[in-house]
């Protein structure tokens, strides 16, 4: 006898629509509002002003469309198979004539229809919308396409989601989180990996994997990319591909689960201990995690591993057992951390790991910085080095590195992430990340930024031919005007200039410019610029801008300076956190004993030495009082440029 | 009809039927008694094919019930507490069931409308226990099941209900050859109305037999004799149970009423009854001292 029911059994549609009709009419109406309704109020006849085109349509209330295309879909999902969560209802559902997978393709599929038809309507009206309005100059009507083709293919990711998990748990609550930590999962716990291997493994170079396109390994951080970009043909074949998987494994799951399983967290027994430890060892690295970036000790990270672990662990038994009295379930725990354990010390225990710096003779390549770009093709990116000596420069600073790892992150001055990426001989590659302080390792950093090598692989303005440049133009950041060159010629003659200037600029590992700089910003296109600082000991480019008669607005000059106040008081970097930046200058001017440069020769020799390291407490404090409009400025000297004048004029007293 | 072969089920480890065996037969009513946590509702949602057994079979004509639609359509369960959809009627069950039963009868819903005097079109969860659980009769009588399993159907109905109800089983019983499996904690709720009994108990099914056949098994006997009783008595007669209240004795004797007054009456007794016996002493005598564990359950 063939069985009654069809996909297309009214009384059941009317059954679903009853219990889920409801949320597609609630996501019709917030869509439509969003969109079709905001198209019509920003492109009618009043408003013209706001006239203008989208890049896609998820720009119109993207926050509002984003809440709804995380939200619907599960709660679609929830309130779909509730019936697997209630065993009342369970019964019934499981005691009438109809197949397991009857119930599940005729629930799965009619939920979808729920699901798009709210996203169709608003299509159809958005494109109804935007022929009466003729809106073919602002928007595609493709846009509207593919709109609606990107939202229903999130809607039924997160909704497969969704439909996986209810067959996984008993419980609806349950079932709403997990479906989000499903979602979430992937790039959640790839993060928490690698940090935790970065804080385990010394010389682990996690911010350089993190930065790698993490945010695609969820749909939800993926969907967040969705206002400024549009799914590629290989992201759309993997979210049908994965719809599929995930469509006919929780039909299977669905046939192996047991009715019973109402109410219970999860619903599988062996997917119980999974859950148990998954949660509490994520829990640990969460917390380890935590308080490595509160505290940055290796005894706060035990402590951040431990009580994430355990919290963790009697959180999953608490929901496990729908009770908060589980405290006596202690062997799980001890089995937990003894394994634990054996894990960090397994992990710890990779010294070779840890130690390795290549051979010189193995090492075909390396690129040393302390940014990390996405992509290491782009054209600012730092490139490798090639030559011998500079490989061997940076091998040795790597090697020292690696000899100081209990004292590089004591007590630092500065810290500065590096990054070493080899390429070897054998066509491996490998990245090692630390964090150190910059001033421990002056004689080794200097013989790698001197190089010329390194000059043109990492600094900009290497990276930019001549006669690419279509502008230049020079701020000195005192005086109003700026110098712009737009001619060949002159561009040329700067560029060339200032590369060898740059070429012959030797290393400092002073962070804080010493003298006043101007800045000079390239243009290259119609919108790249690059900003390179124009320094006074450029010798090369200021006697070519003194032979043009153009120093004196290209730079600050002794003659912009009306005076300068020297004081031998520090400042404690307290009363820069505290006080008004014009407190202190009141404070220096008003001091008795205070020495006033007026003297043209002395006015320049003060400039070049000046620095603004206002927070590392320098011995002497200056007030810069400029002629252009009494600008003033807090200046300071350290104890190694400060000119002998000055010196001598405190030490007298 | 339906069979159940060395059926076991366990929950969480907890073990809730243990290799039981049960034979219902077309057309009778069988009772299921046990006590609270006995394996009841588990026994009838593996013959609704809710459940799946952990070993063995639960047949129905031979086939087995789980995930099978062509059986599951000729069976109809209604549970200890009846569910239905959140906000339907009636009368929406009704078409719901309707769509999915091809055995549905609208002429017999129409008919039992007048049976059952609440509206079909306010919506169930309005009604009272009673009520909900005569709508769930009245939709379940409606589809023209070949087998009905009720679980602890007798629950919240008033007396006039309970006579309504069981009359209408009795009635498509008798009419069409209806299977009907009553469970309940309370034989005395049911005796009027099974033929057959199972009892379960802790798991496992005790004892199963045909009512007619046990009341015409086992009697109780009033005795009394001048003098001492006859030592030989026991020998000759199946003696369940004995008890001496002064000079007169009363026993439970198996065995047919007219071997045992032969037997009887060669002792030339003074007194001598055959009183008629309940149910439950049947049942208490008839399974010695697993009867006074469960005696509270028959009661």
């Amino acid at each position: 006898m063939q069985s009654k029911m069809s996909l297309f059994n009214r009384e059941m549609i009317l059954q679903v629509g009853r219990s889920v009709g409801w949320i597609s009419i609630i996501y019709f109406l917030v869509l439509f509002f969003a969109v079709p309704l905001r198209m019509m109020m920003d492109y009618s006849g009043e408003n013209f002003r706001t006239f203008m085109t989208v890049r896609n349509m998820f720009q119109f209330e993207f926050e509002i469309q984003f809440i709804m295309l995380i939200t619907v879909p599960v709660v679609l999902s929830v309130f779909l198979y509730r019936f697997l969560h209630v065993r009342q209802a369970a019964d019934l559902m499981h005691s009438l004539p109809l197949k397991r997978e009857q119930i599940y393709h005729f629930y799965t599929l009619t939920g979808i229809v729920y699901l798009i038809v709210p996203v169709l309507l608003n299509a159809l009206i958005a494109f109804i919308v935007h022929s009466i309005y003729d809106l073919s100059l602002f928007i595609n009507l493709s846009d509207i396409w593919k709109w609606a083709g990107t939202v229903i293919l999130y809607n039924l990711v997160f909704y497969i989601a969704g439909v996986f998990l209810a067959m996984l748990t008993g419980i609806s609550v349950v079932h709403g989180v997990l479906t989000y930590i499903l979602l979430l999962f992937p790039a959640g716990f790839t993060l928490l990996a690698l940090y935790n291997l970065g804080m385990m493994l010394y010389g682990f170079p996690n911010d350089y994997y993190q930065i790698r396109n993490l945010e695609y390994l969820s749909p939800i951080s993926h969907l967040t990319l969705m206002e400024s970009k549009s799914l590629t043909i290989q992201e759309i074949a993997l979210y049908i591909l994965l719809l599929i998987i995930f469509y006919f494994f929780s039909l299977f799951i669905y046939k192996k689960r047991k009715v019973e399983a109402a109410s219970e967290a999860i619903a599988f027994r062996s997917l119980k201990s999974i859950f148990k430890y998954g949660v509490a060892f994520c829990m640990m690295l969460l917390g380890g995690m935590y308080f490595d970036a509160m505290q940055n000790k290796f005894a706060w990270l035990l402590f951040g591993y431990a009580a994430g672990g355990i919290i963790g662990y009697y959180t999953a038994e608490m929901i496990l057992q729908k009770s908060w009295r589980v405290f006596g379930r202690i062997r799980g725990l001890a089995y937990f951390a003894i394994s634990m354990v054996l894990v960090i010390l397994v992990i710890q225990s990779f010294a070779p790991y840890e130690k390795r710096v290549p051979a010189l003779n193995d090492i075909k390549s390396v690129t040393y910085t302390n940014t990390i770009y996405v992509d290491p093709d782009e054209r600012l990116a730092p490139k490798p080095l090639f030559n011998k000596e500079n490989i061997k420069a940076v091998r040795k600073l790597h090697a020292d590195i690696i000899r100081n790892e209990k004292t590089n992150e004591q007590d630092m001055k500065s810290g500065e992430n590096v990054l070493f990426i080899y390429e070897l001989e054998n066509g491996r590659k490998m990245v090692r990340q630390y964090s150190i302080d910059r001033f421990d390792y002056e004689t080794q950093l200097k013989a790698i930024y001197e190089s010329q090598e390194y000059k043109h692989s990492s600094q900009a303005i290497f990276k930019i031919k001549n006669d690419e440049v279509r502008s230049l133009r020079i701020t000195n950041y005192n005086k109003e005007s700026f110098l712009t060159f737009s001619d060949k010629e002159k561009i040329d003659q700067v560029m060339t200039l200032l590369k060898k200037d740059i070429e012959q600029e030797s290393f400092t590992v002073e962070y804080y410019p010493i003298g006043n700089r101007s800045n000079i910003e390239i243009m290259v296109g119609p919108v790249d610029s690059y900003h390179v600082d124009l320094k006074h000991d450029y010798q090369n480019i200021i006697t070519w801008l003194r032979d043009q008669n153009m120093l004196d607005q290209a730079m600050v000059m002794p003659e912009d300076l009306e005076y300068i106040l020297v004081t031998d008081e520090r400042i404690k970097p307290d009363e820069f956190k505290e006080y008004p930046e014009e407190e202190i200058m009141n404070k220096i001017l008003n001091d008795q004993d205070n020495l006033k440069i007026e003297d043209g020769a002395q006015i320049k020799i003060a400039m070049e030495k000046a620095g603004y390291g206002w927070f590392n407490e320098t011995p002497y404090t200056a007030i810069f009082v400029y002629k252009n409009n009494s600008q003033r400025e807090i200046r300071t000297f350290t104890e190694k440029d400060v000119p002998v004048f000055i010196k001598e004029h405190f030490e007298k007293r | 009809m339906i069979q159940m072969i060395g059926i076991n089920k366990t929950f969480d480890k907890q073990p809730a039927l243990k290799d039981v065996h049960l034979a219902i037969g077309r057309g009778s009513i069988y009772g299921l008694i046990g006590s609270n946590g006995a394996g009841k509702t588990t026994i009838i949602k593996l013959l609704a094919g809710i459940y799946k057994q952990d070993s063995g079979e639960v047949l129905c004509e031979g086939n087995p019930v789980y995930e099978t639609p062509m059986l599951k359509e000729k069976i109809f369960y209604i549970p200890d507490h009846p569910y239905f959809f959140a906000h339907y009627t009636v009368k929406h069950m009704a078409q719901f069931y309707k769509s999915i039963y091809p055995s549905w009868n609208e002429s017999r819903f129409q008919r039992l409308a007048e049976v059952f005097d609440f509206s079909m079109n306010k919506k169930i969860h309005t009604f009272s226990k009673g009520v909900q659980r005569q709508a769930a009769f009245w939709l379940a009588l409606s589809t023209m099941p070949e087998v009905l399993i009720l679980d602890e159907p007798m629950d919240g109905l008033d007396p006039v209900a309970r006579k309504k109800v069981k009359n209408l089983l009795i009635h498509d019983v008798a009419d069409r050859d209806m299977t009907v499996l009553i469970s309940s904690h309370n034989l005395r709720e049911i005796e009027d109305l099974c033929d057959h009994i199972g009892i379960l108990h802790q798991g496992m099914l005790l004892f199963e037999k045909e009512l007619d056949d046990l009341k015409s098994d086992v009697h109780k006997v009033q005795l009394a004799y001048k003098g001492d009783p006859p030592k030989d008595l026991g020998d000759s007669l199946k003696m369940l149970h004995c008890e001496k209240r002064g000079s007169v004795m009363l026993c439970i004797i198996k065995g047919k009423e007219e071997e045992i007054e032969k037997v009887v009456r060669l002792t030339e007794p003074v007194i001598f009854d055959i009183l008629p016996l309940t149910l439950e002493e049947i049942f208490i005598y008839e399974m010695g001292d697993i009867g006074y564990a469960v005696k509270n359950v028959i009661v």
